[in-house]
């Protein structure tokens, strides 16, 4: 037996009792009378004990009877004929659960129509075969998050409308998690004799060829548990595969075009500016043709790697043309296609660049992009110098200054990125931070703990602070080693001793200073991979004759970051062995700190200043360190927007979108995450500018507007589209071998493939044919009223 | 005339005495009597009005031979009359606890419990005897003093009535909740005290053990008093009309019983009609009189009707003695 509407069953069963509760209240509810009949009435009493007592129990049950059979009846009971629970007509009553894959490459277009529209044919067909009353339909939809689409149940018809309003999403797929999710579902009900799971799906490689080993065993894992537990068995169900191939934009940057940096090494996707010749770089896979093994996973599977991009910069058409796919050996497709310096009417500040593929392919969900990006004009730097210089001796900080913006002593001002100024470290704690993108201080005085902790909130709020240690943090140690200075805190280590280097050169010579650890062709610092097999640098060969030791331990005390990344830049292992960092980089917030532990502005520490490498070397570490800060308004579908809780203060967010639709996303707030707390000096742990409000998941991607902020901000949702984009077909044999399951022949008869086809519902050894079972609700309302007449019949003759 | 005559404090309605004044209490039987009235006696002889002629037997007292008749038919008969005697009406109220129920509320807007109907009643066959030259006497049954008390010894005095009426309310007043005895002790006690012919009318509801009753009314018989009994019953006994959830608490007996009455109502009623039932045909039995007092009716029509049906009952009896002289 089983109910449509179990609901009402439940609902019948606790009013069941309402006539009951009555019947107590009403022995509790009576009024007193002296008389004086007694005898009388006590005979008559005596007289009709028992066939008052029978009556009272008659209605009583009656009534419970008919308040109970009314649910029954509204629970639409439909006999199972289970043989496994009791059933009288010889169907096994079964659980059909249904896997069904709603990821976005369920919308790929063939002969047939989207793979979507197949699907739900298909499935339509599968329920159309199923028994009412015998069958019992529950849904599971495979993008996350992985969600229970129609819970166990014996309508039927409610089972076609779920199948029919099921819309692709564009989240990724968890296709393990549905089919656990499913076989919990099959493992929890109770009272059906069978269990069959079907998994519909366009069987892609981008859902089912899972990337990573684990997660392919961990697949294989669930569909083994799904084995398990359905008795009757797991039904693979594919649609028609896609015979035409799908060249997916997967990601989407923008920076500096090559060849246009100063210094003429390759140009990468650091930082630009409004006068940075731009270039958009897409990337692309594609899904070959046909199934898979007929082209690889990713690449262009032989076909042309041409592709025409039309590039649109703040919703006007700017690029347009054919692009050369170069391959990747990671199978990515990469071009690069020029834009050149914004118009002057763009101005600096934030701009949306979309980029999309033209032409014919059988998904157009993934082949367009959209990025929000920072350019500003320039980027303003202020440089604190603890040695102003004088005469011919430079400043601390001149060599940098002059690295950042070499253009500005020449005839051509204006074309450099960055905007340098120069202050005297006693002005730094009246200086506007918040003006600048870059703070550099070079060998200042140690200041006082405000100003450290002005300096700590310019880097949380997405600051780049570039640390030169020189000699005047001898005072922030003391001279015998004692008492910190609150300078020390940005510092990612710990500061020991000003090493005199001496015996480490490469020659062994003692007044060579120690080597800079830096080979091109080894593991080169994303910080400084435009070095990468660059040769004759000068880095390898610059001598460094003094440096402060920065021991790089996780206990170095309160304000170091948790996190210590690799050292950008080490000096070569001195004869005790230290081998000491040169360069340091710590993110903190929004921003970063880089320490160099010598400063480049003295001879008597280092000669890099004069090195060919050094005007890159600053410009490259500081453009690849400067934080993002567009990041956060990039993200991908199923994902949030997080706001600091000092951006949350100024006003209410709103998020409105996809446009040009008006749909309102809404914000939680609350910290973020754990990471979001950092220690304070105190021991303690207090809120940062991390922790803020989270928007609801976004669930569709396109262009968003971020409003309440004061200014309005784009926000751009992006698809996940790798692997999902991933449209190659594959087959039985390849299947089996992904589930680890063997063939029919080798006992993986568990698992059935069906290529577009509808399976049998009825068979396999465990069912019956047979007509549908019983619908009880129209029996159970008869009797429902018959009830109502004997209680009422009852009711109106108390002399019965 | 009804303005004229007092009410009672439990609210005798003057109309009612009026009303039943205006009628004849006569007795079915020959009473015995030493004073004139209206009442057939037995005893024939020194009287105005013919009875009836009977021959002439030796002994009989020549003044009574009707020469006219002798001198027409040529036969001595002997002329009866007859004599009017005075009637001893004994009036026996119950006080059992059961008479205080009442579920009617009287013409001050007071509970009407069934021994207030009694009490009227009772004062009201008083002055009517009263006002017949006949004398009464009223006892108690069921107060807790005995099984029979008497309330006020035999009068006929005009104004006797009003001495009963003060009896009956200073017992009422003085009664006590204290477990009475039982109407049969009562009525049997009755039979032991009275020691001449009386009409002995009792006022109560009955409920006793009915074979109790029978003894004790069969005993009163036998002593050859003329026995009425007159039960009072509240209409909520005689219909039942509770209609929802009830405890009801046994005035005599303090027992408690939780029942829905529409589900006893018939059962009961059979039960109450058996019983009434039981009662008349027993009285009918005795040669006696059997008449429901519903506390709801008016006294005096009850009273009035029982009147007429006994006047009836003596023409009857006197055209069936023969209609004609002594």
């Amino acid at each position: 037996m089983g109910f449509l509407l179990p609901g009402f069953l439940i609902a019948g069963a606790v009013l069941a009792g309402v006539p009951l509760a009555i019947h107590l209240l009403n022995r509790r509810r009576y009024r007193v009378v002296d008389f004086a009949a007694m005898q009388f009435l006590m005979a008559a009493v005596r007289q009709n004990r028992r066939r008052l007592q029978l009556r009272e129990w008659l209605l009583l049950a009656a009534r419970i009877a008919a308040v109970a059979l009314m649910g029954f009846a509204l629970a639409r009971p439909i006999s199972c004929n289970s043989s496994g629970s009791g059933g009288i007509g010889g169907q096994a009553a079964t659980l059909q659960v249904l896997v069904v894959d709603d990821t976005y490459s369920m919308g790929a277009t063939g002969k047939n129509g989207s793979a979507l529209g197949e699907m739900k044919k298909l499935l339509a067909g599968l329920i159309g075969k199923m028994r009412p009353g015998v069958d019992e339909v529950a849904i599971v939809r495979v993008a996350r998050p992985v969600q229970i689409s129609l819970a166990p149940t014996y309508d039927l018809q409610q089972a076609l409308q779920q199948i029919e309003a099921i819309t692709i999403r564009q989240t990724p797929g968890d296709l393990t998690g549905a089919i656990a999710l499913a076989t919990q579902i099959a493992s929890g009900e109770k009272g059906v004799a069978r269990r069959r799971m079907y998994v519909a799906s366009d069987l892609t490689a981008g859902t089912w060829a899972l990337a990573e080993a684990g997660r392919r065993d961990q697949l294989s894992q669930a569909v083994s548990a799904a084995a398990a537990a359905c008795n009757a068995g797991i039904d693979i169900i594919g649609t028609t595969p896609l015979r035409s191939r799908h060249v997916a934009l997967t990601e989407l940057a923008v920076g500096e075009a090559s060849g246009s940096a100063a210094g003429g090494w390759a140009g990468g996707r650091g930082m630009v500016t409004t006068n940075t010749p731009l270039a958009v770089e897409v990337t692309a896979r594609a899904g070959a043709a046909g199934a898979a093994g007929a082209g690889g996973t990713g690449g262009t599977g032989g076909l042309s790697t041409k592709v025409e991009v039309d590039i649109e910069v703040d919703g006007k058409p700017l690029a347009s043309g054919l692009a050369t796919l170069k391959p990747a050996p990671d199978g990515r497709l990469t071009a690069e296609v020029p834009i050149g310096v914004l118009p002057p009417a763009s101005g600096g500040g934030g701009h949306l660049i979309t980029a999309s593929l033209v032409g014919e392919d059988p998904l157009a969900l993934d082949r367009s992009r959209s990025i929000t990006v920072q350019i500003p004009d320039a980027v303003r730097v202020l440089v604190v110098e603890g040695d102003r210089g004088g005469d011919s001796r430079p400043s601390s900080g001149s060599f940098v200054s002059l690295a950042l913006s070499p253009r500005a002593a020449t005839t051509r001002p204006g074309r450099d990125p960055f905007r340098t100024e120069s202050v005297a470290d006693i002005a730094l704690p009246s200086a506007r931070l918040e003006e600048y993108g870059v703070v550099v201080l070079a060998d200042v005085t140690p200041p006082d703990a405000t100003t450290v902790a002005r300096l700590d909130r310019f880097v949380r709020a997405g600051g780049l602070v570039v640390n030169l240690l020189g000699e005047h943090l001898a005072a922030a140690i003391g001279p015998a080693g004692k008492g910190r200075n609150a300078i020390l805190s940005l510092v990612p280590g710990n500061v020991t001793q000003l090493v005199q280097a001496a015996g480490a050169g490469s020659s062994g010579d003692v007044t060579a200073g120690r080597l800079i650890d830096f080979s091109p062709t080894g593991n080169v610092h994303p910080l400084l991979g435009a070095f990468a097999g660059v040769q004759r640098t000068g880095l390898e060969s610059t001598p460094v004759f003094k440096y402060w030791r920065v021991e790089r331990t996780a206990a170095a005390g309160p304000g170091i970051a948790a996190s210590l990344g690799e050292p950008v830049l080490n000096l070569l292992a001195d004869k005790d062995g230290h081998k000491d960092p040169l360069l340091l980089a710590e993110r903190r917030g929004n921003g970063a700190i880089i320490t160099c532990t010598a400063p480049l502005g003295g001879e008597e520490w280092t000669t890099l200043q004069a090195r060919p490498a050094f005007v890159p070397l600053v410009q490259e570490l500081v453009r690849n360190a400067l934080p993002d800060l567009s990041a956060r308004w990039n993200i991908l579908a199923g994902e949030s927007v997080v706001l600091s809780r000092l951006e949350r203060m100024v006003g209410t967010p709103t998020l409105i979108g996809p446009l040009p639709k008006t749909d309102r996303i809404e914000f939680e707030s609350g910290p973020i995450d754990a990471a979001s707390t950092q220690p304070t000096q105190e021991g303690g742990s207090a809120m940062t500018e991390q922790a803020g409000v989270r928007s609801a998941a976004v669930p569709v991607a396109g262009l968003y507007q971020l409003t309440g902020l004061g200014e309005a901000r784009t926000v751009a949702v992006n698809l996940l589209a790798w692997p999902e984009a991933d449209l190659r077909a594959l087959e039985e044999p390849e299947l089996r071998t992904l589930l680890a399951v063997g063939s029919p022949s080798s006992g993986g008869s568990s698992l059935r493939f069906h290529a577009a086809t509808v399976p049998e519902v009825v068979g396999n050894g465990a069912a019956t044919a047979g007509s549908g079972g019983r619908d009880w609700t129209m029996a159970a309302l008869l009797f429902v009223i018959g009830l109502l007449a004997m209680e009422s019949w009852l009711a109106q003759r108390p002399d019965l | 005339m009804a303005t004229d005559v007092p009410e009672t404090r439990r609210g005798v309605d003057g109309r009612v005495l009026a009303r039943v004044g205006s009628l004849e209490l006569r007795a079915r039987r020959v009473m015995e009597g030493l004073l004139s009235g209206m009442h057939r006696s037995p005893y024939q002889g020194a009287s105005i009005e013919f009875a009836q002629h009977r021959p002439y037997t030796v002994g009989d007292d020549i003044r009574h031979v009707d020469w006219k008749v002798m001198a027409r038919r040529d036969k001595v008969y002997v002329k009866q009359y007859q004599v009017e005697t005075n009637l001893q009406l004994q009036i026996a109220v119950d006080f059992s606890r059961s008479m205080r129920f009442s579920s009617i509320k009287g013409t001050d807007g007071q509970p009407w419990s069934k021994l207030d109907h009694a009490m009227v009643a009772a004062v009201a066959l008083a002055y009517v005897s009263g006002m017949q030259s006949d004398s009464a006497g009223v006892w108690g049954l069921g107060l807790g003093a005995g099984p029979v008390q008497q309330l006020a010894r035999l009068s006929a005095q005009p104004g006797h009535w009003r001495q009963v009426a003060e009896v009956l309310e200073a017992t009422v007043a003085k009664q006590s909740d204290v477990a009475t005895p039982s109407l049969a002790a009562g009525i049997e006690g009755l039979a032991n005290t009275l020691a001449r012919r009386s009409v002995v009318v009792i006022l109560s509801d009955g409920f006793d053990d009915l074979a109790a009753v029978e003894r004790a009314l069969g005993h009163l018989r036998f002593r050859r008093h003329d026995v009425v009994l007159l039960q009072v019953m509240d209409p909520a006994e005689l219909t039942f009309p509770f209609d929802r959830s009830t405890q009801f608490v046994g005035l005599e007996t303090g027992d408690k019983v939780l029942v829905e009455p529409r589900d006893l109502k018939r059962a009961y009623l059979e039960q109450v009609a058996a019983f009434t039932g039981s009662l008349k045909r027993l009285l009918r039995g005795l040669g006696g009189d059997y008449s429901l007092l519903d506390t709801s009716g008016a006294v005096d029509v009850q009273l009035a009707r029982l009147l007429a049906e006994r006047m009836a009952a003596a023409d009857g009896s006197r055209a069936g003695i023969g209609g004609g002289g002594a």
